[in-house]
């Protein structure tokens, strides 16, 4: 079969991101310009902000993608792009791009969603099998997604407030940690035990998410300490959180690997980069579910990225899903 | 050879086919908030109404702003684009300047928040530097010596939108060409500071 090349845009959030992939699995060059340390002054992501940035930066990252595979734009068969769900302002930046590139090319354009970006990561490391189950953790997701097969999306379960990243951010503010929250508490937790007692979330669905109410019970915690005169320790509290919203996290896991027969679970989202939370999968899946295979993402490919929607944008591709002209991008978006 | 105009700094879509010195067509419709959606397709009409194809198009006139944030974004995301990877030539015009054409004239184009973008115009020359004022300092610059365009409902009057697309070749002398058209970014004048959290 002919190879397909695809150039891909990403700027769903803080990352403007281009990437060209060939056959879904196969990254001929692969650029993302991160804002990371212009929201960390800030303390999170600024939707005004990042549009700036994200203007800034569109042509040159598409041009130096474009120079590291040593191609033209004639020479790819597609162009793909996030058209959600996101911030509306920084997906415009990227939609915009794309469907201007795929005018003056004469090229295919294909809507991608995140999400779905986020699931064929896992295409990079190796094939995806299905039935599937995908577990979907960043700064605005917690998903369970069930694929019967290829393209086909069924959530499962979701949160019903907070996502788990924005858990972490939001305990991370609380703990007077550098945004973004996640990372500096995965680091911190390693140092620390699980001592302090918070409640596990209660939901009434049992494959759906609550991360809100953790926030204050680290609070709770926090201010109970200082009435009897404890001294808190940072460590000891993410490795408190941590442990708490993993557990409940991986609990729900199981729910559903145990009622859908599925051949592979395959982690997704920037959470996936979480040391604690990729040491649980792979220990759970070998000793729990040895029958079961799964994938965790490169930490490359865990945050936001253009390959990844490269890699959905193949299969979306193949399935003649294209997009016109008159596309938008959009905030929320359904698989 | 042509040249594309494009200004989706405030309400209208606006895009305008010329050559090197006369408009041969235009679109100026009022679309807020979905000129993201209509932009490309209404390029390609606008193109393909005159037979004309796009490598016969050597350059693109945008708007740099003030004027809505993410309006000014998405003609210069376009242009941008044209530019930088396609290899057209890009020059731009500040929306109030293009606004004002060559008449003596006061642009104001709302800013929300009781604000307004001011440009004052002759000629196509800025008499000062194009701002943000307050309603109330604009309305103590109001006269009928020169021309108001623009949003001037905000002042009880009624607003007025001259045709624009004819301004466009009319201030051709005046178009900046942009060299590094990589950085080129917009004017805001309003500072993103103000959306940070507090
Ligand atoms: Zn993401």
């Amino acid at each position: 079969m002919k190879d397909v090349i695809i150039l891909a845009i990403e700027s769903s959030c803080d990352e403007t991101a281009c990437a060209i992939v060939k056959n879904g699995n196969e990254i001929l060059a692969d650029k993302v310009a991160s804002q990371i340390d212009v929201h960390t002054l800030y303390g999170g992501v600024v939707p005004e902000v990042a549009s700036r940035i994200h203007i800034e930066n569109i042509s040159i990252i598409i041009k130096e993608t474009l120079k590291e595979a040593d191609m033209t734009v004639e020479e790819v068969d597609a162009i793909a792009f996030t058209q959600g769900p996101g911030l509306i302002g920084s997906l415009h930046i990227g939609v915009l791009a794309a469907k201007t590139l795929a005018w003056a090319y004469n090229k295919p354009l294909i809507p991608v969603h995140h999400l779905t970006g986020h699931i064929y990561a896992n295409a990079f490391v190796k094939e995806l099998k299905f039935p599937l189950l995908a577990l979907i953790v960043s700064g605005g997701h917690t998903e369970l997604v069930l694929m019967k097969e290829d393209y086909d999306f069924e959530v499962i379960g979701e949160t019903l407030d907070d996502a788990i990243g924005e858990a972490y951010d939001k305990v991370g503010r609380v703990l007077n940690l550098p945004y973004p929250g996640g990372p500096k508490i995965d680091k911190l937790a390693k140092e620390g035990k699980p001592i302090y007692k918070l409640p596990t979330p209660k939901v009434e669905s049992p494959l759906d998410f609550s991360f809100s109410g953790l926030k204050s019970a680290v609070m709770q915690a926090i201010n109970r300490l200082k009435r009897n005169n404890e001294e808190l320790s940072i460590e000891d509290m993410c490795a408190s959180f941590q442990k708490t919203a993993l557990s409940f996290l991986w609990k729900k896991v199981e729910i559903a690997l145990d009622n859908y027969e599925v051949k592979q679970l395959v982690l997704a989202g920037g959470v996936a980069a979480n040391s604690q939370l990729r040491k649980i999968v792979e220990e759970k899946m070998k000793t729990d579910y040895p029958d079961i295979d799964y994938i965790i993402p490169p930490l490359k490919y865990c945050t936001d990225n253009a390959a990844m929607i490269g890699a959905s944008a193949y299969i979306a591709y193949k399935k003649g899903i294209r997009a016109t002209y008159d596309i938008g991008a959009k905030a929320t978006l359904d698989f | 050879m042509y040249t594309i105009g494009i200004d989706t700094s405030h309400q209208f879509l606006l895009l305008v086919l010329m050559d090197d010195d006369k408009v041969i067509d235009g679109i100026q419709k009022e679309c807020p908030k979905l000129q993201s959606e209509h932009i490309v397709l209404e390029l390609d009409e606008l193109l393909k109404k005159n037979n004309v194809l796009l490598k016969e198009v050597k350059s693109v006139v945008v708007t740099i702003g003030p004027g809505s944030y993410t309006g000014v974004r998405i003609g210069l995301t376009v242009a941008k684009i044209l530019g930088s990877i396609v290899g057209k030539k890009v020059y731009t015009l500040s929306t109030l300047q293009l606004y004002a054409g060559v008449d003596n004239a006061l642009v104001l184009l709302d800013a929300r928040a009781g604000r307004c973008y001011v440009g004052r115009y002759n000629k196509g020359v800025a008499i000062r530097e194009d701002s943000v004022l307050t309603n109330k300092e604009i309305k103590e610059m109001l006269n009928d010596d020169i021309i108001l365009i623009g949003d001037l409902h905000l002042f009880d009057r009624e607003s007025y939108y001259p045709e624009i697309a004819a301004n466009f070749m009319l201030l051709k002398e005046l178009w900046q060409k942009i060299e590094n058209i990589d950085v080129l970014s917009p004017v805001y004048l309003k500072s993103s500071q103000e959306y940070l959290r507090k």
